[in-house]
């Protein structure tokens, strides 16, 4: 058993410093941006890259985040009696579970399911096929094509996708007071408190969850499908590999700095 | 002037030798053919020229630089490799495997790049292929769409690897008129790799590969 926590724990640790690689190999590229033509074919593929992962997210972002409007101030109503002059423990409620805990969570783990699989198949399968050969006979470079595209979309879209999946939660929840409450709670009053009750902690806290995670989510899927050798089962070895460690690395982010900030 | 040298170019996969002290000088505007079997390494050879391999031993040179210090922009200015398969990006469609690769290198605009593209396609009755994906094409129409990329880059050198292979007396007759007119107007090196049933009357010199060298064929 300990051989085998051992070996699990090298094999993450070398998936680490791949990551890493992949991070400074993506910050040294960084400065070819700086030229116009490669500027221009950069912003074609990040704006590809952005509307794959974040925009084309947003009907199964507004499913989940609708259920979990419902869910959540169904609950709060559970715990915290029907009134108005409780309106701040239901924005307080809402805040703790989905503002800080939940919608990160969720919307990281929409973020995996459907863009990191693509990307890590779609890399792996181009390794499969020698498809990088391609690139290197027209002189482009896989960095710039593949890696600055992701490195800075999937952050982005993380980020878009917590406020989105925040926003239709606060409309849902507020649907929710709607229908149950009989105390004139307005949408606006709701917003108000909800506003009253968020800190610039919880801000910053947010966005680095987004920016740090979209990024290790993103170097993790080009990492495994990168490393695709021959066998046609390396690809579906490779998403299910990434997947498992995205799931890991995004959870221990999450509460690792929920743990540090809050607790 | 020598548009691609080789100077004692040593290649082996593991122990399977390929070249052993392999020579060869291409003059600028020359068309060399050079007749390949199974697996004797023609598109080694090719890949060798472009780049995409390193030689074990021995030295690539390019108009007068080194393959292997060249920039890649200096390279897509000096080689560009049309594929016996593949060779296309699957997450691209075959418009954009031609022209990403220019908005990437040079300053053309994306209407300029067109223009470029598009009378070649239609000389090459490729048009209607542009817009597809390449899983969409058979083995022919993918050589021919890597063709089209070579010939649409102008590079100094073009390698083309048993590009004729497949194709029917028309087609094949129509792609080496466009591509001696194209390299006429643009004198640019061809070194393509043939095999048993291709022409290579139109070749300044047809080499064959022999005992790990290249040879003349008379």
């Amino acid at each position: 058993m300990l051989s085998s926590i051992g070996l699990r724990s090298r094999r993450y640790g070398s998936v680490l410093v791949g990551i890493i690689g992949l991070l400074g190999l993506a910050l040294n590229t960084c400065p070819q941006l700086l030229k116009p033509q490669r500027r221009r074919i950069f912003w074609l593929l990040f704006k590809r890259q952005l509307y794959n992962s974040g925009l084309r997210a947003a009907s199964i972002n507004t499913i989940i985040a609708i259920l979990l409007g419902v869910f959540v101030m169904s609950k709060a109503y559970s715990v915290i009696p029907n009134n108005m002059q409780f309106i701040d423990y239901y924005a307080q409620f809402f805040n703790i579970v989905v503002i800080r805990e939940i919608g990160p969570l969720i919307s990281g783990i929409i973020l995996i399911a459907r863009s990191a699989s693509a990307v890590t198949a779609e890399v792996g399968q181009m390794q499969l096929y020698r498809q990088f050969d391609a690139l290197s006979a027209v002189n482009m470079s896989p960095a710039l094509v593949f890696l600055l595209p992701v490195f800075f979309a999937f952050p982005l879209s993380l980020l878009l996708m917590f406020f989105y999946f925040n926003l239709i939660c606060v409309f849902t929840s507020y649907a929710v007071i709607e229908l149950y409450h009989e105390g004139g709670i307005t949408l606006m009053a709701f917003i108000r408190a909800l506003l009253q009750q968020l800190t610039f902690t919880e801000v910053v806290v947010s966005m680095t969850k987004a920016l740090v995670g979209g990024c290790l989510i993103g170097l993790a899927s080009l990492f495994f499908g990168y490393n695709v050798q021959d066998r046609f089962t390396d690809v579906s070895r490779a998403i299910s590999n990434s997947n498992t460690f995205q799931l890991f690395a995004f959870f221990v982010l999450n509460v690792g700095l929920s743990y540090l900030v809050y607790l | 002037m020598t548009c691609l040298q080789f100077d004692n170019v040593d290649l082996s996969y593991n122990d399977n030798v390929v070249f052993r002290q392999l020579n060869l000088r291409v003059n600028s505007g020359e068309i060399i053919c050079i007749e390949t079997g199974v697996l004797d390494g023609g598109s080694s050879l090719l890949k060798l020229a472009a780049g995409l391999c390193e030689p074990d031993a021995g030295n690539i040179i390019i108009e007068g630089l080194s393959l292997k210090d060249m920039t890649e922009q200096a390279r897509f200015k000096a080689t560009c490799m049309a594929f016996e398969a593949g060779g296309l990006l699957s997450i691209f469609t075959n418009y954009n495997n031609i022209a990403f690769p220019m908005l990437y290198h040079t300053r053309m605009s994306e209407k300029e790049i067109a223009n470029h593209i598009e009378p070649l396609a239609e000389a090459l009755a490729m048009s209607e292929l542009l817009a597809l994906e390449p899983h969409q094409l058979n083995d022919v129409q993918t050589r021919m769409m890597n063709l089209l990329r070579a010939m649409v880059f102008r590079p100094k050198l073009v390698l083309l690897d048993e590009v004729q292979s497949g194709m029917s007396h028309e087609m094949r007759e129509n792609m080496l008129n466009v591509l001696l007119r194209e390299q006429q107007q643009h004198q640019y090196a061809v070194v393509m790799t043939v095999t048993a049933g291709d022409r290579t009357d139109f070749a300044d010199r047809v080499l064959a590969i022999h005992n790990h060298q290249l040879e003349e064929v008379q």
